[in-house]
């Protein structure tokens, strides 16, 4: 078994025993302040990540679930009798789709529609809404909060995710949690591993790919940068080159995505990539090898050129350190060679070193899991 | 405490991680592995919770063991409660479908009863108004024929006579058939009524066994309900004085708020305005 680092929750454990016993304070970040919280209730802390392909969460009750960002709702009383639920999540509402109104309530990293007044119907706009509601209550529910507990937590969002949209989400969020922060996402990452000084994060997910410049301070929004050629991106790429290369083959969005999270690969020697595709109703086999391969480094060059205007913009005596220092996270690092691929990239501009985080999928949580902890009483107090 | 711990190390640890092939790994750029095995992974925890056991004063070891065994109590009381109703609800259900059952059978019998009615027999008094009639009728009819014997003579009071039988026989019909339809009218009545009463007996009977079925599948449901996993905090905990870098920390943390403060104010103040 690989060596894993400890659980955010199991850190904040350790630090507990240190603190229990000595002279309260005042100061805000000192955990011995706390006299006024009852003791007949717990609090569940809760480090979400709110993706456009899936959402993870860690609570401090060790529970850790991921699920896809996908909600369905039966399309009518015929399928809900047959489905036996009102609403369905996931994997489980992917499989159902044809019985279901789908919804995929989060595009680029944020709430549908978040920004109002795109000429986007009204009923569109609340549907989404509600399933980007529902999704979230499915994600807590399945980090298995007690009933009796209060239920704090800490969401993930796009770097450059406007006001607006970041309303949206504590708007969603309001009815499970009992007090809730939005945060960057990279940024939380970072903190989630103690990287807080002279590190580049990037981040990739499915509808945006997030860069943070980390220097020992919030980073601000000069520190950031988004980028909408993300996972989805690789999707819609590889869509469009096997629909140029498998002639007379007929696949969907999601078989495409599929064979993505298979054999994504941006390395030159990889195995050949061969799925079978049908072709007027019969299997036939293509090798996709080169298409998978193109499509993945599609996202290199502007992650690339990003990751140049933050190391570039950054003070010169310290650039070398970001430069080797680039921390790969998200869904999108788990494409083989993709660190490999940025480093050979980053040769032209003066070289680098990049590592890609032990846990991609949870990385987020687990940083905004450890962040909610941190974050002293005095202010969930006054965000409840 | 030596004894091995009875939590399923295994089981979650198989839980939390994932399998990672190693020629993934080695595509990923990594060189070596840290090995730890399950029985050290079991003894570091084991360990763990002794050395904090063992730091924790006299006081805090009571009041530890306080709340554990008061929540076991609750949790205990919580348990007795839930199968005490669970039990309840079973007997009443059976009770019900007893009830039910029973009623059925009445319901079957009466159906069966009316539709008997059609082969019924009259009763005692109707053959004596049935008589009664009869003899009135013949004596109308025997004094008619006396009469008429006087005035015609010879060959057709044979015909006459047979005139006069199916007349009588025609009227006896009459009077059996109309008497009985007016008895079994009367009887249908009581059999409808007695069958309606009894439908909605059942019926209320019914209702009363899906709600307590619905109560059952109910309790059962929150018997089975996931009960949660608690946070290991009781209170809020915030960031640990001892923290590596804790003003830097404290300082990001308090940014982090701030900008949350703001957007959340905002959005109420925006919520106020649209309501006023």
């Amino acid at each position: 078994m690989a060596e894993r680092k400890k659980e955010p929750a199991a850190r904040g454990r350790e630090g507990r025993e240190e603190g229990e016993g000595t002279d309260s304070t005042d100061s805000p970040g000192s955990r011995d302040t706390h006299p006024t919280h009852p003791k007949d209730h717990g609090v569940l802390y809760v480090g979400i990540d709110l993706g456009t392909s899936r959402t993870s969460v860690a609570a401090s009750n060790g529970v850790r679930e991921t699920v896809l960002s996908y909600v369905g709702y039966p399309k009518d009383v015929v399928s809900r009798k047959l489905l036996k639920k009102d609403v369905l999540f996931g994997g489980e509402a992917l499989e159902r789709r044809l019985s279901l109104n789908l919804f995929r309530p989060l595009a680029k990293g944020v709430i549908k529609y978040g920004e109002m007044g795109n000429g986007v119907d009204v009923q569109e706009v609340e549907s989404n809404r509600q399933a980007a509601r529902d999704l979230i209550r499915e994600a807590i529910a399945r980090a298995r909060p007690r009933k009796d507990e209060l239920i704090y937590g800490v969401i993930g969002a796009p770097a450059q995710a406007s006001i607006h949209n970041k309303k949206t989400m504590i708007d969603a969020t309001r009815e499970v949690l009992d007090a809730v922060m939005v945060c960057s996402e990279p940024f939380s990452v970072a903190y989630g591993l103690d990287i807080l000084d002279d590190a580049l994060v990037i981040d990739i997910g499915a509808g945006t790919t997030d860069l943070c410049r980390m220097h020992g301070t919030l980073p601000d929004a000069e520190d950031q940068i988004t980028l909408t050629t993300a996972g989805d991106y690789i999707d819609q790429e590889l869509h469009r080159r096997l629909q140029a290369h498998c002639r007379g083959a007929s696949f969907s969005i999601e078989m495409v995505k599929d064979i993505k999270e298979k054999y994504s690969h941006v390395t030159d020697t990889s195995d050949p990539v061969r799925v079978e595709l049908p072709v007027d109703g019969r299997p036939h086999t293509f090798d996709i090898t080169e298409e998978v391969r193109e499509a993945c480094r599609s996202i290199v060059g502007p992650l690339v050129e990003a990751l140049d205007k933050l190391v570039a913009s950054f003070h010169p005596e310290f650039q070398h350190r970001l430069r080797n220092n680039v921390l790969l996270g998200g869904g999108g690092s788990q494409i083989r060679g993709l660190g490999r691929a940025i480093e050979e990239a980053l040769q032209e501009l003066g070289g680098g070193r990049v590592r890609t985080v032990e846990e991609p999928i949870y990385a987020g949580a687990n940083g905004a899991l450890k962040m909610a902890h941190d974050m002293p009483a005095e202010y969930w107090e006054q965000l409840r | 405490m030596e004894t091995a711990p009875s939590v399923d190390v295994a089981g979650a640890i198989r839980q939390s991680t994932q399998l990672r092939r190693i020629s993934d790994l080695v595509k990923q750029g990594y060189r070596g592995v840290r090995v730890l095995d399950q029985a050290r992974i079991a003894g570091l925890i084991h360990e763990a919770v002794e050395s904090s056991w063992s730091r924790l004063r006299l006081e805090e070891r009571r009041s530890v063991e306080r709340d554990a065994k008061a929540e076991f109590l609750r949790l205990m009381d919580e348990h007795r409660r839930v199968v005490q109703s669970s039990e309840d609800l079973v007997a009443q259900r059976e009770e019900l479908e007893r009830t039910i059952q029973d009623l059925r059978g009445v319901v079957t019998e009466e159906k069966g009863r009316a539709a008997d009615a059609a082969s019924f027999e009259l009763s005692p008094q109707a053959l004596a108004v049935l008589e009664r009639r009869l003899r009135n009728t013949l004596d109308d009819s025997m004094a008619e024929a006396r009469r008429t014997q006087l005035a015609m003579v010879g060959t057709s009071s044979i015909g006459f006579m047979k005139s006069l039988e199916a007349r009588l026989r025609e009227m006896l019909q009459g009077i059996i058939e109309g008497e009985r339809e007016r008895v079994k009218a009367a009887r249908d009545a009581v059999h409808s009524r007695e069958i309606d009463i009894l439908e909605r007996r059942i019926q209320k009977l019914t209702q009363g066994l899906e709600q307590t079925e619905r109560a059952l599948v109910s309790l059962r449901e929150r018997g089975e309900e996931d009960p949660g996993v608690a946070s290991i905090y009781r209170q809020v905990q915030g960031l640990s004085t001892t923290a590596s870098d804790f003003a830097r920390r404290r300082e990001m943390l308090k940014d982090i708020f701030q900008q949350n403060l703001q957007l959340q104010m905002s959005r109420a103040e925006a919520r106020d305005l649209k309501t006023a």
